[in-house]
């Protein structure tokens, strides 16, 4: 029904895509799979009209297709739900389901009833639980996901692209979603489902294109092939087994606690946690999305103030206003929401980099141009971040790319206390790789990390120990030997808690 | 829960209504003073200028308070916005005022506004600007008067003969128009005398300074210079800066500043003395617009020929014209450096007419 | 509390209430003469313009642009307007409907140069600022002209037992409600809400702009001709402080500049505000500043330090109020349920 035939495109001095091809059949599901800036991206903006083609054809039922805007794109049928959204946050859910085909009455009103009515179908289909009067603000970001997909629904397409919808959902949602999207391919939906996740990948998909430095090297169908052999494509390597260096037995016994917490409390959100961090120790927090990791961390991080507990952070008691205290005491943060809380899209990557290090020091304080500029040539080449230089805007990197740099700048000021929450999201393999592996050579040189994560095997495979979530508490701690998937899943769930840090 | 915030609300409503006409019954008991009830709206108070006119028109105004006159008199500032001084205008003419004098933000606005007012009875006269209306007078300085006289001085000073520059203001503006005209009026009648050029200054020394450099290259040798008030500061600035002898004469500025530049340059200079002329362009006109109302309120009749037309509005007689009396050259200059020498550096040179002045005006 | 809530969430919010915090306060210093029906005329005829002049900038600051050529380009309709009417003896009507279309054609200009030439418009519209200024010089070079005293008594007086100039204001807003029907109302919101995703959306972004800036165009000439009405006669420097009141009214109506969020209610709400803390003002001294002695002589510097004090103290209120949107920290004010959520 689609092809898509030796697509080129350019930016600047970025070649993002050469000689890419894809196929799409009616009913058909297509896993688009690349490491970062292996183009994927930029063929979903060139399908969604978000970008234009500079070479290559686009045929649609053998007849060639231009598309120009997103407005073409939508015409023919094809339906986009991008990773970092085209919802408009100040607009009602219901709004934006049906933005840009609000049904019309006489002279030409758009019926908000209508548009109502439209959108409860769609969510109720998706079998998300939303007021479609809320605006999209006030949702957390896997229901804004989920609201971005009924959006692309909501153009009734022949073919839907999900741009990596499911890096922020919990795993019940994604069952859900995907049993959807398997019905609808049996009345000829065809879509393309772009993921870095490969057990989804395996479940939902039948075919899988793999792209690599903007070229397509292979197409291949999902029931001939292994982990293993995406990867090869994915990276021209074939994965070895790096779960072999565990390092739990190397772990010194008797270790400084250098944070402890007492019955914290935050409004809401977080319900009497305790817990006590050694350092060099990698502290994973698990758990649903939303069940208080992010505001336990945010709260020591002092971005939000808690109502009841007490810190202790290095053997003093402690409570930070801002953030800026905490960096000062030798605490670093980083979020899995770049946008918003982590790079400076238009400074440049030097600047990125170097921006805990300045904050360190006063406002006035001499910087040395030529130091930076040496530095973070230094810091990129360790890190093998791929940009056109120090002085390249941090957004013309790829989201990996851009989640490496970030590490970069703390790994810059050597925290004592590091905070991650969901470090990876929408972070390919590779690059989440390499960030575990900085992550562990911090960890080694006496930097104690806590990290929330929304996936199980990240954290099963980076922490020493897991504290489980839920509703605010903390539930389950696990370590050593209870350490396993299963264990884990029935603590997110709430079900057999183990002792630990939950003090009910 | 929704019944106690309207119970709450009924509460504040009420409290409100009774604090207000609390204050009312004080405030009219206030009010029955005897004497006048007396209002200035000023366009804007934020010139230095404008702030001296309200200062003598506060101080007359305290005079008039003493004698038991004037038993009200109050000042609105409108910040330059002319719908301010519209609902200011409207609020005077609904809490009831005998008189509203005006230094109006648009000369020409107001006219409803003023219907309204001569129909409530009400005394308004426009001052320092003139207002196109035939109800309301307007008193003004002179601006043709003015210019006149320094284009004379500066005439005599060159022995009617030789090559001048000339600075205007704003061309379209009703005072630097009239100036202007003036003139060009005075030169007519010295054919010898040449404008070399004409520029327009804006009334900002800053750009007269700048016009003053540029001009010196292409206008080297000119004998004069006849300038609008806002400039002569600027011009001798850059004359100085540029090495450039002094003009033969130069006309006025009426700042304290130009004064005091004067004062120290003929003290360096003992032997060439600069050959200037200061003629006011009073702040205190308002004060003289104020003394003028409180006659009329009294009923007194202004004398016939004292009103005349404003020549923007040639149609009604409705101006009182003041002449400039107060002129300083090298002869009375070092007079009037002493007597100004506590004044403050914006301060601009200023007459009041005194009361025998003002009563010549009516029968 | 549904009313609580319903109102916490409207956008306006900041504007209703400083306009409530300014009329309690208004009585308290008017006395009882505030409920008079001739008070209510008088606020809003003096007030009608920047009203308007609000409504105007609200509509393109939604799309996340700004116009600064609003005072100016009220300034050339009072001129032409003027003109055409005094200078060249059109008919009244004639004269101010070319007026008019005049206000609209610059909107038009500033809508073509921001959407499709892609300057931003705080660029864009203050140069059109500065050409539309001169324009207006070059129109009438010194005040004059006058309004036969039909209009503006008219102007100025009632229309079936409400002041002419609510009927005007009750129009114009009609007019805006029934545009937010149309798809074109949602798309305003979305295109300043974030652009991208409009786009994304299919949705033609130049479009929403040309008439977002068009309506502004238009509504900036209504106001541009009750200014006319107001003043009775033509002044090229009349409309100068609407420029920048105007934006002052969208801020204090809630209304953010980014776009995306806020309404023309509070925006009037705002500019009712602006409008009565000058009567404020006035009353405060008329009233009261006689009983303070020695205030008389300084009296009117004291104006102006407390009535911008008020408006900054209003500003301040209207950008702090929380809202909790797009800050770090918590921003998740609603649990994402699904259903049989564990």
């Amino acid at each position: 029904m689609l092809q898509m035939l030796d697509i080129g495109k350019r930016f600047g001095a970025v070649t993002a895509l050469k000689n890419a091809s894809l196929s799409l059949m009616p009913g058909e599901i297509r896993a688009l799979l690349g490491a970062n800036g292996s183009g994927k991206s930029t063929l979903v903006k060139i399908l969604g009209g978000m970008v234009k083609l500079d070479s290559g054809n686009i045929l649609l039922d053998g007849k060639p297709l231009l598309i120009q805007s997103p407005r073409d794109s939508r015409q023919n049928a094809i339906a986009v739900a991008y990773q970092d959204l085209s919802l408009v946050p100040q607009l009602s859910v219901a709004d934006n389901i049906m933005l840009g085909r609000e049904p019309r009455g006489r002279a030409g009103l758009v019926e908000s009833a209508r548009v109502r009515q439209g959108a409860l179908e769609l969510l109720n289909r998706l079998q998300v639980e939303v007021d479609p009067d809320a605006l999209v603000s006030e949702l957390d970001t896997a229901t804004q996901s989920l609201v971005e997909v009924a959006k692309a629904l909501a153009w009734e397409p022949r073919m839907l692209v999900l741009d990596e919808v499911t890096a922020s959902l919990h795993h019940d949602q994604v069952q859900r979603l995907f049993a959807l999207l398997r019905g609808m391919r049996q009345s000829g939906l065809a879509i393309l489902f772009v993921s870095h996740r490969f057990d989804e990948v395996f479940s939902l998909c039948d075919t899988a294109t793999v792209l690599r430095g903007g070229e397509t090297m292979s197409a291949v169908s999902i029931s001939q092939v292994d982990y293993s052999d995406l990867i090869h494509a994915m990276t021209g390597k074939w994965p070895e087994k790096i779960r072999a260096a565990q390092l739990e037995s190397k772990l010194p016994k008797k270790r400084d606690i250098v944070l402890s917490l007492s019955n914290l409390h935050v409004q809401n959100k977080v319900k009497r946690v305790s817990l006590k961090v050694h350092s060099g120790e990698i502290v994973g927090l698990g758990g649903l999305q939303g069940q208080g990791q992010a505001e336990t961390l945010r709260a020591i991080f002092g971005a939000v103030s808690f109502s009841e507990g007490d810190m202790v952070f290095g053997g003093a008691p402690v409570k930070f206003r801002s953030p800026g205290d905490a960096v000062r005491q030798g605490i670093g943060f980083i979020s899995g929401d770049r946008e918003r809380e982590g790079v400076l899209p238009v400074r440049s990557v030097t600047e990125n980099l170097f921006l805990a290090k300045m904050a360190l020091k006063g406002f006035f304080s001499t910087i040395n141009s030529h130091w930076l500029f040496t530095g973070a040539k230094e810091t990129i080449r360790q890190l093998k971040i791929v940009a056109e230089g120090p002085d390249s805007p941090a957004n013309s990197l790829s989201g990996g790319n851009q989640q490496k740099l970030v590490v970069g700048r703390w790994l810059m000021v050597k925290p004592r206390l590091l905070l991650l929450d969901d470090p990876t999201k929408g972070v390919d393999i590779n690059a989440r790789r390499e960030i575990h592996q900085l992550l562990r050579q911090m960890a080694e040189h006496g930097t104690t990390i806590i990290i929330s994560s929304s996936d199980n095997e990240e954290l099963l495979d980076i922490a020493d120990r897991i504290l489980v979530f839920y509703e605010g508490k903390v539930v389950a701690e696990l370590c050593n030997d209870q350490k396993t998937e299963a264990q884990l899943v029935s603590a997110m769930l709430g079900v057999n808690r183990t002792s630990g840090g939950g003090d009910d | 829960m929704s019944k106690k915030v309207a119970s709450w609300l009924v509460l504040l409503l009420t409290m409100v209504a009774a604090v207000s006409l609390a204050l009312s019954v004080a405030n009219a008991k206030d009010t029955k003073k005897n004497g006048f009830n007396v209002a200035l709206l000023n366009g804007t108070n934020s010139n230095a200028w404008r702030l001296q006119m309200e200062q003598n028109m506060q101080t007359v105004a305290n005079k008039y308070k003493a004698q038991g006159i004037i038993g009200k008199y109050s000042v609105f500032v409108a910040n330059n916005d002319a719908t301010t001084q519209a609902q200011q205008m409207q609020q005077l003419i609904n809490s009831g005022v005998d008189a509203i004098l005006i230094n109006p933000v648009s000369a020409t606005s107001l006219s409803p506004l003023i219907d309204k007012a001569v129909a409530k009875g009400i005394l308004v006269m426009g001052i320092d600007q003139h207002i196109s209306h035939p109800k309301v007078i307007s008193v003004t300085t002179d601006q043709y008067a003015w210019a006149k006289i320094q284009a004379e001085w500066l005439a005599k000073q060159i022995d009617k003969k030789g090559n001048i520059l000339q600075f205007d203001a704003i061309a379209g503006a009703p005072a630097n128009d009239v100036r202007h005209q003036a003139y060009a009026d005075v030169l007519a009648r010295y054919p010898d005398i040449k404008v070399l050029k004409l520029v327009n200054m804006d009334w900002d020394e800053g750009k007269a300074k700048q016009l003053m450099t540029t001009l010196l290259s292409a206008y080297p040798n000119f004998d004069a210079i006849l300038c609008q008030d806002g400039a002569a500061v600027g011009i001798i600035n850059a004359l100085q800066e540029a090495k450039h002898p002094l003009p033969k004469a130069i006309t006025s500025d009426e700042w304290i500043a130009y004064l005091r530049l004067w004062h120290d340059l003929n003290q360096k200079n003992p032997g060439k003395p600069l050959n200037a002329i200061i003629v006011e362009n009073p702040p205190g006109i308002g004060a003289d617009g104020l003394q003028i109302v409180v006659r009329l309120l009294q009923g007194k009749k202004l004398k016939s020929g004292v009103l005349t037309s404003d020549p923007s509005d040639k149609g009604n007689k409705n101006a009182i014209l003041i002449k400039p009396t107060l002129v300083i050259t090298n002869a009375n200059m070092e007079e009037w450096y002493e007597k100004t020498k506590d004044k403050p550096d914006t301060y601009y040179i200023d007459s009041v007419l005194s009361q025998k002045e003002i009563d010549k005006l009516f029968n | 509390m549904r009313l609580w809530r319903l109102l916490r969430s409207a956008p306006a919010l900041p504007g209703y209430l400083l306009l409530t915090g300014a009329i309690i306060i208004n009585i308290l210093v008017q006395g009882p003469d505030f409920f008079s029906m001739d008070n209510f005329n008088s606020i809003f005829s003096v007030n009608a313009p920047l009203i308007m002049a609000a409504i105007a900038q609200t509509v393109v600051v939604l799309t996340g642009e700004i116009d600064l050529s609003i005072g100016s380009n009220m300034t050339l309709v009072n001129t032409i307007a003027i003109l055409l009417a005094n200078q060249y003896h059109w008919p009244v009507g004639g004269s101010w409907l070319t007026a008019l279309l005049a206000g609209t054609l610059v909107g038009v200009l500033n809508g073509l140069i921001v959407a499709y030439l892609r300057i931003p418009s705080l660029l864009a519209t203050f140069s059109t600022m500065s050409v539309v200024s001169g324009l207006a010089l070059w129109v009438l070079p010194k005040p004059g002209g006058t309004v036969p005293s039909e209009v503006y008594s008219a102007y100025g007086g009632y229309l079936v037992g409400l002041p002419t100039t609510v009927w005007i204001i009750a129009t114009v807003v009609a007019l805006w409600a029934i545009i937010s029907k149309y798809p074109i109302g949602k798309y305003i919101r979305a295109v300043g809400g974030r652009e991208r995703s409009a786009y994304a959306s299919g949705i033609r972004i130049e479009r929403v702009k040309l008439f977002a800036h068009t309506f502004s165009g238009f509504v900036t000439g209504l106001a541009g001709l009750c200014l006319t009405a107001l003043m009775a006669s033509g002044d090229p420097k009349i409309g100068l402080p609407f420029g920048l009141n105007s934006i002052a009214a969208v801020i204090l109506g809630g209304t953010i500049l980014s776009g995306g969020w806020g309404g023309i209610g509070g925006s009037i709400a705002g500019a009712l505000f602006l409008g009565l803390v000058s009567n404020i003002v006035f009353f405060l001294f008329n009233n009261f500043a006689g009983l303070i002695p020695g205030i008389g002589n300084v009296s009117s510097f004291y104006q102006q330090l407390l009535s911008n004090l008020i408006v900054i103290f209003g500003l301040a209120s209207a950008v702090f109020t929380p809202r909790k949107k797009n800050g770090i920290g918590l921003p998740k004010t609603r649990e994402g349920m699904t259903k049989d959520a564990v």
